[in-house]
């Protein structure tokens, strides 16, 4: 049975923190990401928010608030910060000696995914193949290594096709913004 | 997954390794601003962070100073503990507290008539005829189920005391039984038979990005509506189908806003809490959005208004807010001090405010 939010929260794993991090990513960027139309912002925003969450977990009580609202309130405060000052705080990624890692453009290119709302119907529009690689890679999270085994092709083409799918879906979104 | 997820994920687990290893070391790096993670202070967080985002909004679109009006707090009822949901039944108001028991308040003489010790901690209320549902989460250490307790509520007497696997949210009664999220950390929904307690239909949400925020079911008619994350779902309460699903762009952020959904006819009333606002969904889309503070809670609907619990800022306090529907604006506001309300109960054309300060607050629209 999967563990719940609270029990990966108040574990001392550090992987469970991975777990909780992997449950979370998503909707956590797209909602930095509808909010601030800036994927870099959103990713900024992200990370600070999963760091403060990692500072904070040894306070988390079980039974208590979820651990998912516990996160959003402090996306919420993280993304109140940055909209008075205009730049996102690094204090909690500092505190955890943590590096500042640069957004790549498939990354922002998924990031704006996360965070749009049209994104799902322009998907739709997109040929199965490119269509499925989306889903499965960006929405479903698997990562390349896995969905190379399966479609029986090396990592480096998967990326390649994976770039090309998410091209042909900006390029779509543009045609229809 | 990207590569800076990928890599925003190895970084956080690398820092949790060093700070397990710092911990056993005995030199834990001190928070920069320790937070307890209760339910208050999340609460708090969120107040605080949604007011301070919300702040230049709330002050550039809020409604045009409402009308004086003559809406007014008409008495207040000391209740003790703290109050969670309340609901109206067999006219009386029944009142879950966090403390394992359940307030029997009179709203005409406005006094306790007595309370049930139903045990744990009950989060949920609904009335159905004379008879009152209780969600009950077991209350002990490593705790992981709850309880649903029948209730008469003509006599107060517990009727039956069912077992939950799960730690339970909300439940209520309408399309064909009862419906319950019998666990709070996946927001799946069930329907039971009220007399035999079998379940009779089971509604798989989207798993984990429920998680812990299945905030808010309402039920009229044969639909039953729920959240899940940021969208609202109707479901159809004979097929137990989702039959719409409507994106509104507003989390459900506070996690204990207990009756953030007003199911009526034609569609429902949502609350987006941390954006201050109430919006209407209808015909499968949001036809309205309504600004009511710079958080809003709880809806209920009174005679043709609707109420919405709110704040305007940090330090204001909290008030109810009346909406009318069809002008699509705020009409009324009634202060109510500095106490959280936590639900909203209509009866016959006042409102009682429910509050964590343990207080039931009578409101008369004038």
């Amino acid at each position: 049975m999967p563990r719940t939010d609270d029990e990966l929260l108040s574990s001392d794993d550090p992987e469970a923190f991975g777990l909780f991090y992997d449950r979370h990513v998503r909707s956590l960027l797209g909602y930095f990401a509808r909010r601030t139309h800036d994927p870099e912002v959103a990713a900024d925003l992200t990370a600070e928010t999963f760091a403060a969450a990692l500072v904070a977990r040894r306070r988390f009580k079980p039974g208590g608030a979820p651990a998912a609202a516990g996160l959003f309130a402090i996306a919420a405060r993280r993304l109140a910060d940055y909209q008075r000052r205009g730049r996102v705080e690094r204090r909690m990624r500092r505190s955890l000696e943590m590096e500042r890692r640069p957004v790549s453009e498939a990354d922002a290119e998924m990031i704006r995914l996360l965070g749009d709302d049209a994104a799902e119907s322009i998907l739709a529009e997109l040929p199965p193949e490119q269509r499925r690689l989306i889903a499965e890679h960006v929405i479903e999270e698997r990562p390349y290594d896995e969905l190379a085994d399966e479609l029986r092709t090396s990592e480096a083409a998967l990326r390649q096709r994976v770039s090309r799918s998410l091209g042909a879906l900006r390029r779509r979104r543009r045609t229809s913004g | 997954m990207s590569d800076y997820v990928s890599e925003l994920r190895r970084d956080l687990v690398e820092a949790a390794e060093r700070q397990a290893h710092a911990g056993r070391a005995g030199r834990v790096a001190r928070p920069l601003r320790p937070r307890v993670w209760s339910p208050p202070a999340v609460a708090g967080a969120l107040a605080t962070a949604a007011l301070l985002a919300a702040v230049v909004l709330t002050l550039t679109t809020l409604a045009p100073p409402p009308k004086p009006s003559d809406a007014k707090v008409v008495a207040g009822v000391r209740l003790g503990g703290q109050p969670y949901d309340a609901v109206l039944a067999a006219g009386s108001l029944w009142i879950a507290d966090f403390e394992g028991r359940v307030a029997r308040l009179d709203p005409v003489t406005r006094r306790v008539r007595g309370s049930v010790h139903v045990g744990g901690t009950p989060v949920s209320v609904a009335a159905d005829g004379h008879v009152v549902w209780v969600m009950s989460n077991d209350s002990s250490p490593n705790a992981s189920r709850s309880h649903l307790i029948k209730l008469d509520a003509r006599t107060g007497k517990i009727l039956a005391r069912v077992p939950v696997n799960g730690f339970g949210g909300r439940v209520e009664a309408g399309a064909g039984g009862l419906w319950l999220v019998p666990n709070r950390h996946s927001g799946d929904l069930e329907r039971i038979d009220p007399d035999s307690f079998k379940r009779t239909a089971f509604v798989r949400l989207a798993g984990h990005a429920t998680e812990g925020l299945s905030g808010g079911l309402s039920v009229s008619g044969d639909s039953v509506w729920t959240r899940e994350f940021e969208s609202v779902l109707e479901i159809d309460g004979r097929s137990g189908r989702v039959v719409s699903r409507v994106r509104t762009g507003s989390p459900p952020l506070h996690f204990d806003t207990q009756r953030s959904l007003l199911a009526d006819g034609d569609g429902v009333w949502v609350v987006a809490p941390t954006d201050g606002v109430v919006m209407r969904i209808e015909r499968g889309g949001v036809t309205q959005r309504i600004t009511v503070g710079a958080t809003a809670d709880h809806v209920a609907r009174v005679g043709s208004s609707i109420w919405v619990a709110a704040s305007r800022g940090p330090n204001a306090g909290f008030e109810v807010v009346r909406v009318d529907p069809d002008e699509g604006k705020v009409v009324q506001r009634v202060s109510l001090g500095h106490d959280e309300p936590r639900t909203l109960v209509p009866v016959g054309k006042d409102l009682w405010v429910i509050t964590s300060g343990g207080e039931a607050i009578h409101v008369s629209p004038g």
